[in-house]
């Protein structure tokens, strides 16, 4: 057997393959107290993170399934969401934002996307967010009113130098205006949660190109989906080592230099990266015009759809008008 | 910060839309002539980044707060950049997280991607001068910028949600859209921001400026300041002077425009700004109002509940047929595709 | 296949350097053959990438001459769009990282860039991203969006992507990182293929199994020069030179000089 000359004259007690010794046998225990509270926040950005990676969005689950707007052109698809959300943002009638938001939910069942996710996903977090929120101002203390709930009345109370209001009570206006809003954030989100789950970026991105968005800018925001794909792996991998490699307590403000870090090395790194993109690019041709295979064509599906929106418009819009 | 659809009146968000149009326009422009044929990659990069980071939770004595990181970018490739990298990155937390409202893009770009990185840029240079980037001095003007910045940020937001019980209310006072004023909105975001946000943006964005310039210094010299001559300065700020004159102007024509909200117009008042009804609307309406007039059913007013009772039943008609014209062109659809 | 006597790429003493940094490149001269195979090995950080990037246009000589196709090539001259467009669709490269070559978003838009950038109208382009995508067996790939592909398929669709421009030099630096056995088995052979047909083939690899298949010619680099310009086979069982330049070690042989090397611990 070979003699390893490094064993014979290196004093820190190396090994034949150069280990070090205190590798060799098993690391002490840990004595301090737990660390779970500070590397909360490494948790959370970790779950942040992988729960963009993992979004329905960026996976494109839904958009091979052969279901109603699947079928549809997104230029068409683009103009009626936002058509959608416009005739939101402009009703006043509860009435006219439960339609749409019957139309919304019927949208989503014949796409083949889960009722069930859209319910908790749409309506089950902003809008009830800003339900919660809103509670103080369905009262008079912001919206007087017609009464329907009170919360108390004839007090006459001073609390420091504020006085108190005589009474409150939830007002029928207040509660409307709540609800209408409440309604309203649910409409112009399913509208939009549609769209985005049923049509791919790119076709998405290209569908721009008809409300005269230059292709430089739908160039940008296409390679920028990829992209986000790339750096938030970097930052999961970042932050994945990093809780890995954290024991004991860690003051918060070693944590906030370590995100500092975090965020200037994800720019250095974004930095380099998009110079090695432009090479790949420039080894295609690239030489600053953007390119793009040609667009849509209109079909007869896309005709159907564009004339049953406009009688559900006229449906809930002569039932306003009326009401 | 990221304000909602729904929250804002409409008389808001387009006129916001309206005004982003000419500045991301001009933002283009001006990264055109400085980065010419590697924007696209550059700038789509540089968006992820700020994407990205907005997904980061900075600690905050028991909780975290976000970063936003407008004025980093700022600093290191210039307003203009930092403002399509951010507004980029806002769409499409609106489109994949509804972070945001779509109709809203406008009024959240000219937040945090116009007002925060252009005014922590100018205050950042204002303070910093011509200070080496590691100088005590340049420090203090780069937490200034990111303070400073963010939180004018948030008063605009503050703003734009509590003006609108201001402007837009029905004719009996009660606010067609948000309903917190300005005494109760600006408290409440200035107070979190001032106080919590607002530094730890300064502290980050100090701290991490400081680490590019040790670790990548090629990178604070190799972008030149996009804003060198004073000539392109103006000619890209009257753009956004100019978009901000319009929105001031159109406010008050809102109020101005009383009686029922655009768009709702019953039959009359059609007839009176057009002049004439359209042929199809009238026999439409006719015929509507031969099945079920007024969203009720004769006989059946006066009492409270009969009348909710009919309104409900409309309501259920309504959907009905709504969804009857919805299975019907969907299967006429779908059977179009399956060829 | 017999390379004939047309001198595609000419080197002569070129040096390179980042800035600010040590040379990478030091007098470097060589010649390539049309229809060569060829290969550039060395350890990593050998210089072997700056090389590629060089013949691949991506940068230029500090000091000595490039020549490619007859014409001496410097940064300015890539400063006319019509000679930048030219040069790459005659020199393709395939980059060692997929994530960096993959830009779009779908396979079919990844594909159709090229030919795109090339001024082709869009039925030829339609038609050249499907005549390529089959030859590769890649159509089932189309719709895909080729960031979260497989390691084997990011490297079909990177191929296809260059292959669909039609360039006569196609340069691969590393192109068997990464890759499952099996793939590489394939990609030697198409590339094989590709030179047999009339393309000519310069990689750079430290995978000296890879080498003796695909390549006849090698150019070893070692401290930022040329160490050795000769055939593959005779680098190959040249022991002492490979030690010297760190490649092997000392455990390393071939079995009775057959075309089979393989790395196994001998008793301790």
């Amino acid at each position: 057997m070979k003699v390893d000359e490094n064993a014979v004259n290196n004093p820190v007690g190396l090994q034949a393959d150069g280990i070090p010794a205190w590798m060799l046998s098993p690391s002490k225990a840990v004595e301090n107290e737990s660390s779970a509270i500070n590397i909360r926040f490494l948790r959370n950005s970790l779950l942040n993170l992988s729960k963009l990676v993992c979004n329905e969005v960026f996976s494109e689950r839904y958009v091979e399934r052969n279901g109603l707007l699947q079928s549809i052109d997104p230029r068409v698809k683009l103009l009626t969401a936002l058509f959608f959300i416009l005739l939101g943002g402009l009703t006043r009638s509860i009435m006219t934002l439960l339609f749409l938001s019957c139309v919304a939910s019927m949208y989503v069942r014949l796409s083949e996307l889960s009722l069930k996710d859209y319910f908790k996903r749409v309506w089950m977090v902003y809008p009830l967010i800003y339900l919660i929120m809103s509670v103080p101002a369905a009262t008079s203390i912001f919206i007087p009113g017609k009464q329907l709930l009170y919360v108390y009345h004839n007090l006459d109370v001073n609390l420091l130098f504020i006085r108190l209001p005589r009474e409150v009570y939830f007002s029928y206006e207040g509660i409307a205006a709540v609800i209408k809003m409440a309604l309203r954030l649910g409409v112009a989100f399913s509208f939009g949660y549609i769209l985005v789950l049923t049509t791919s970026w790119s076709c998405l991105t290209r569908s721009l190109t008809i409300m005269r968005v230059p292709l430089l800018a739908v160039s940008v925001l296409n390679m920028t989906y990829r992209y986000i794909y790339v750096l938030s792996k970097t930052a999961m991998e970042m932050f994945e080592a990093r809780i890995l490699r954290t024991v004991g307590k860690i003051h918060n403000k070693e944590n906030r230099f370590f995100m500092a870090g975090r965020i200037s090395f994800l720019f250095i790194k974004s930095y380099y990266l998009s110079d090695e993109v432009y090479d790949a690019m420039r080894c295609r041709g690239y030489t600053g015009e953007p390119v793009s295979l040609s667009p849509f064509a209109l079909r007869r599906a896309d005709y159907l759809w564009m004339v049953s929106n406009l009688i559900i418009t006229l449906i809930i819009g002569t039932g306003e008008v009326l009401f | 910060m990221h304000i909602p659809d729904g929250y804002l009146s409409l008389e808001t968000t387009l006129p916001a839309i309206g005004v982003m149009v000419p500045v991301w326009a001009a933002a283009l422009n001006k990264v055109k002539k400085v980065l010419s044929q590697r924007q696209i990659p550059l700038l789509s990069l540089c968006a992820a980044f700020s994407f990205v980071i907005m997904m980061f939770n900075v600690p905050l004595g028991e909780s975290s707060v976000h970063a936003v990181g407008a004025v980093f970018i700022a600093i290191l490739l210039g307003p203009w950049a930092a403002c399509i990298a951010v507004s980029v990155a806002l769409i499409i937390q609106a489109l994949v997280f509804g972070d945001g409202g779509i109709l809203a893009i406008g009024i959240n770009c000219l937040n945090m991607a116009v007002i925060m990185p252009f005014s922590g840029y100018y205050l950042y240079r204002l303070i910093a001068g011509n200070a080496d980037v590691l100088s005590k001095r340049s420090m203090a003007g780069i937490f200034a910028g990111g303070y400073v910045g963010l939180n004018l940020a948030a008063l605009a937001t503050a703003v734009a949600y509590g003006i609108q019980p201001l402007l837009f209310k029905a004719a009996d006072g009660t606010p067609l859209y948000g309903y917190y004023p300005l005494s109760v909105s600006v408290p409440t975001m200035m107070f979190e921001h001032v106080f919590f946000a607002g530094p730890i943006e300064g502290v980050i964005t100090v701290t991490a400026i400081s680490y590019v310039a040790k670790f990548a210094p090629n990178l604070l010299s190799r972008i030149p300041a996009s804003i060198s001559d004073e000539r392109s300065l103006r000619a890209g700020y009257r753009s956004l002077l100019a978009g901000l004159v319009i929105l001031i102007v159109l406010t008050p024509v809102g109020l101005l425009a009383e009686g029922t909200a655009w768009g709702e117009w019953s039959a009359e008042e059609i007839m009176e700004k057009i002049g004439f009804l359209p042929e199809g609307f009238q026999r439409f309406a006719d015929i509507w109002t031969a099945l079920i007039p007024d969203y009720s059913f004769p006989g059946l007013e006066g009492s409270f509940y009969l009348s909710s009772l009919a309104y409900i039943a409309s309501a259920v008609i309504g959907v009905l047929l709504i969804a009857a014209v919805i299975y019907l062109s969907a299967r006429l659809i779908v059977k179009n595709e399956s060829r | 296949m017999k390379p004939g006597k047309k001198v595609l790429f000419e080197f002569a003493g070129v040096s390179f350097s980042y800035t600010f940094e040590e040379p990478v490149l030091r007098d470097i001269s060589f010649r390539i053959y049309a229809g060569e195979r060829i290969s550039i090995i060395g350890v990593n950080g050998s210089g072997k990438s700056t090389l590629l990037k060089m013949l691949a246009g991506l940068l230029f000589p500090e000091k000595g001459t490039f020549t490619a196709f007859g014409a001496e090539v410097n940064e300015k001259s890539f400063l006319d769009n019509a000679f930048s467009k030219n040069y790459h669709r005659r020199v393709g490269f395939i980059f060692q990282d997929a994530d960096v070559q993959l830009f779009c978003n779908t396979v079919e838009e990844e594909i159709a860039f090229g030919p795109l950038q090339l001024g082709l109208p869009d039925g030829e382009v339609r038609q050249r991203i499907s005549d390529v995508m089959s030859m590769l067996g890649i159509e089932h790939l189309r719709k895909k969006t080729p960031f979260k592909l497989s390691g084997g398929e990011k490297k079909k669709v990177a191929l296809a992507s260059v292959l669909a421009m039609n360039p006569e030099v196609l340069i691969l630096d590393e192109p068997t990182n990464g890759l499952d056995p099996r793939t590489q088995r394939w990609l030697v052979g198409l590339l094989i293929n590709l030179n047999k047909a009339g393309k000519t083939l310069i990689t750079s690899t430290h995978n000296l199994e890879l080498v003796q298949e695909i390549s006849e010619r090698s150019l070893l680099l070692y401290d930022h020069t040329i160490a050795a310009d000769a055939a593959t086979m005779e680098i190959l069982t040249d022991v002492e030179l490979l030690k010297r330049v760190n490649l092997v070690d000392e455990y390393y042989h071939m079995h009775d000089g057959s075309r089979h090397i393989h790395f196994h611990i001998h008793n301790f």
